[in-house]
């Protein structure tokens, strides 16, 4: 079965855990991934492209060991096996200006979430992200309906059913 | 027959002027010579004449200049006019030094001296010398009467020695005969062709001919020093004085009759006036004169034009003077603003540095009560909770687990979801709960959901969701793990606030410089502390660590590390933040045999030039103007500054993609019981 994936990428341990757990509510139909930096996130990448999962959503710090946040994204918009699909979510405390242009500008940034994070705004990005991702993912609605954006999802499903 | 009568005439309008003049003729004469007066131009016409018609000799008048009835110098010229006083020696009172509004008299050669007012008795019996001498020459008679007052009687009148003279030719040309003997010459000529022509005695400072006058006629200087200048740009500049020549007035001999420079004695000086008409009389009685005329023009014109030349020369090398003193104006100037920049640049260090200090303190509270918080709360969670309990346990792993990897954790709980699903016990996401909740192998997962033996009546559809009572537990143990990583996180965060504001304490310390030397110093953990501290600016940088086991060091801790905080901001700020830095801590030796830590800073940057490389540790030397970086700008010079009170050596060699900077410490410092 194809699997809804949700990416964090953030090197410090405790803001990774605070991440994940803050995004658990979702993660009965959602499978949250964490990788502490940028290399690993490309493996998780790979591992979902491999396994015929979508990757729906990478949150991404900025400041990471060795290659940026922004780097990944720039690098994830450019791979067309994603593009269109994944969305991209920029989690930092201290971005500067011209990186932030950077990732508007070349990674396709969908939204921008600072630290210290608010954990409703942060679900609700999510949600309206992964949302976007599984309509043009075409991934089965009803599936998500519980822990996504339900009403928008029932709505395309209808539509769906009609056009056929 | 007796001898006759001489007389001087003193003509002076102001009592008490004329009162002491006489007095001081009378004084200087004693009875040799009758001193007569007059009071204005028409009398002293009339005593002069009346002098001849007595019978008397009239050797001097002296004449105010500005005599009531028209000036001592209109008074002068009419007696010069009259054949009878031809003789009589005519000196002027002044107390103007320009001859200015009297050189018609001058150049009629009605004026033969100048007496400047106020005078002095030694001055007056100079004059007095001066001019019965050459009155005295056609009274040889009468000279013995005046013997101790003519001190120096003018050469003879000598006449042209026609034979000895060569001819014009060679007088214009013959190097033989020099400048003094042409001048002579010239003077004796032209003595010879207008009978000679009275000399005029002027005193220092007066003025010959002022710049715009009129000028009818040359100045033959005979003695004494003129000077040339002329006014221009509010002053006066002096143009000749020892190049003017013994002709004066040169530039009226070709045609511009407006004087161009203005001329001065220098010194007392004794001059012929020649109007252009005399001279022009004189030349055409005189043939030899022309040639020595020119002779003398020439040479003098000669003169000037080297003095011209010199001039340049000067106005030359003045300019260059000048526009170097500009340059290092200019340059003052920006070092000027430099140092003014660089003292706000100070300015604004200290007060960051001031509230960096008040933060790191301020920190200090709230962050010593999140960690008595997660220390009450871990105790009130182990009261709670009964540590048997699986939640208990749970927690307990939680605190105390270990960080893993991600790529570690990803690996293992795919490996717990595949034996789950290989057991029939749940799903993918059954499996992300139970990692969650601190379960990381089967039979621990097995153990949690506590299910009957395999076998059982459930159906496979059912068997990913546990039942009631297993979920229940689950939801604990989640729970538990939850609240035990959380104090894990909370004791974590804290610890890294605390270490944050150590490093920010120990570097502001540092600078205040006050700082004790302490024994057992690690040097490579000073170096990892400033890492540490500039790890927010080392995420793109790739960092080699090269470290020897080394002995500990006598030193200042928190100064050691604002070196090496120094020495690594200064190799971000030139490499940029994704510079390749490799670290190396080895044990070494002093120069003196003395064993000691070598710290070597190595940057991939783009290199010092080397003319900035010598002048890296002076102080203040910095290219980062007005940036203001935490720790940069105090600079390399603290740096060296501190490595020297520790009696180590600070260096440097930098080359395009290799920067190394070493500093060489002793373990035990030389001075450091005397050090601060």
């Amino acid at each position: 079965m194809t699997e809804l994936v949700a990416l964090v990428v953030e090197d410090e341990p405790e803001v990774r855990d605070a991440l994940v757990r803050d995004l658990a509510p979702l993660a009965g139909s959602v499978r949250i991934e964490a990788a502490e930096d940028a290399e690993d996130a490309a493996a998780v990448v790979e591992e979902v492209a491999e396994a015929g999962d979508v990757l729906g959503l990478v949150l991404a710090d900025h400041r990471l060991p060795g290659r940026s946040g922004v780097d990944l994204l720039v690098e994830l918009e450019e791979d067309p096996a994603h593009r269109g699909v994944t969305r991209k979510v920029l989690v930092t405390g201290q971005a500067d200006h011209a990186d932030t242009i950077r990732a508007v500008n070349e990674a396709g940034l969908d939204h921008y979430i600072a630290k210290p994070w608010d954990p409703e705004e942060l679900l609700a990005v999510t949600r309206a992200s992964l949302t976007d991702a599984v309509l043009d993912a075409g991934l089965d609605p009803l599936a998500y309906v519980a822990d996504l954006d339900g009403p928008r999802l029932l709505e395309a499903y209808g539509r769906r059913s009609s056009d056929r | 027959m007796t001898p006759p009568v001489v007389r001087v005439l003193a003509v002076e309008g102001d009592d008490d002027v004329r009162a002491q003049l006489v007095a001081d003729l009378e004084a200087l004469l004693d009875g040799r010579a009758e001193v007569e007066v007059a009071t204005d131009v028409d009398q002293g016409t009339a005593r002069a004449r009346a002098a001849v018609g007595d019978g008397a000799l009239l050797a001097l008048v002296i004449a105010e200049r500005t005599l009531p009835g028209g000036g001592g110098g209109a008074l002068l010229q009419a007696l010069h006019d009259d054949p009878t006083l031809r003789a009589t020696r005519k000196v002027l009172l002044t107390s103007r030094p320009s001859l200015h509004d009297v050189d018609d008299a001058l150049k009629q050669g009605a004026v033969h001296g100048m007496l400047n007012r106020p005078w002095t008795r030694s001055g007056l019996r100079e004059h007095l010398g001066a001019h019965l001498g050459p009155f005295l020459s056609d009274h040889p008679d009468l000279q013995a009467r005046f013997g101790d007052l003519l001190a120096a009687v003018p050469p003879e009148e000598r006449h042209l020695d026609e034979e000895a003279l060569p001819d014009p030719g060679a007088l214009l040309l013959d190097p033989a005969i020099d400048d003094r003997q042409v001048e002579r010459l010239m003077v004796e000529a032209l003595d010879a062709a207008l009978g000679r022509p009275p000399r005029l005695r002027v005193a220092p400072g007066t003025v010959l001919i002022e710049e715009g006058d009129d000028v009818g006629g040359i100045y033959v200087v005979l003695d004494g020093e003129v000077a040339l200048s002329r006014h221009a740009d509010g002053g006066a500049h002096l143009l000749h004085s020892r190049s003017t020549g013994p002709i004066i007035g040169l530039l009226s001999l070709t045609g511009h009759s407006r004087a161009f420079l203005q001329c001065r004695a220098v010194s007392d000086v004794l001059v012929i006036p020649v109007p252009l008409e005399q001279l022009g009389r004189a030349l055409a009685s005189e043939p030899r004169l022309s040639a020595l005329l020119t002779r003398v023009l020439v040479s003098s014109l000669a003169r000037r034009l080297r003095r011209a030349d010199e001039l340049q020369l000067e106005v030359d090398r003045l300019n260059r003077a000048l526009a170097a003193e500009r340059d290092e104006l200019s340059r003052t100037v920006g070092a000027l603003a430099e140092a003014d920049a660089q003292l706000v640049n100070q300015a604004r260090l200290a007060t960051i540095g001031e509230l960096a200090a008040g933060v790191a303190h301020e920190l200090n509270n709230p962050s010593a009560a999140l960690q008595r918080a997660a220390d009450h709360l871990a105790e009130a969670l182990s009261t709670i909770v009964d540590p048997a309990s699986p939640e208990g346990r749970a927690l307990e792993a939680a605190r105390m687990e270990a960080p893993m990897g991600t790529a570690e954790a990803r690996a293992a709980r795919q490996a717990l979801a595949a034996a789950l699903r290989e057991a029939g016990l749940g799903d993918r996401a059954l499996a992300d709960r139970l990692w969650g909740a601190g379960v990381r192998d089967l039979a621990a997962a097995r153990a949690l959901l506590q299910r009957p033996p395999a076998g059982s009546d459930r159906t496979a559809g059912r068997a990913s969701a546990p039942d009631g009572g297993a979920e229940a537990r689950l939801q604990r143990v989640e729970a538990g793990a939850r609240a035990g990583a959380a104090v894990r996180g909370i004791g974590q965060a804290t610890e890294r606030i605390g270490s944050l504001v150590a490093g920010l304490r120990a570097y502001l310390r540092g600078g205040s410089g006050d700082e004790p030397f302490t024994e057992d110093v690690d040097v490579a953990a000073g170096v990892d502390d400033a890492l540490r501290l500039l790890g927010h600016r080392l995420h793109d940088a790739t960092v080699e660590r090269d470290f020897d086991e080394v002995p500990t060091i006598t030193g200042r801790p928190g100064a050691l590390q604002q070196v090496w905080t120094n020495l690594l901001a200064n190799a971000l700020d030139a490499a940029g933040p994704e510079v390749h830095l490799r670290l190396h801590v080895a044990t070494a030796t002093t120069a003196a045999g003395a064993p000691a830590v070598s710290v070597s800073i190595i940057d991939d940057g783009p290199g010092i030039e080397p003319a900035l490389l010598e002048r890296v540790f002076e102080p203040r030397f910095t290219t980062k103007h007005g940036q203001v970086t935490f720790g940069v700008g105090l600079g390399l010079s603290l740096s060296r500054r501190i490595v020297e009170e520790h009696g180590g050596i600070i260096s440097v060699t930098s080359g395009p993609g290799r920067t190394v900077f070493t500093v060489l410490l002793p373990v035990t410092p030389p001075a450091a019981s005397e050090a601060r």
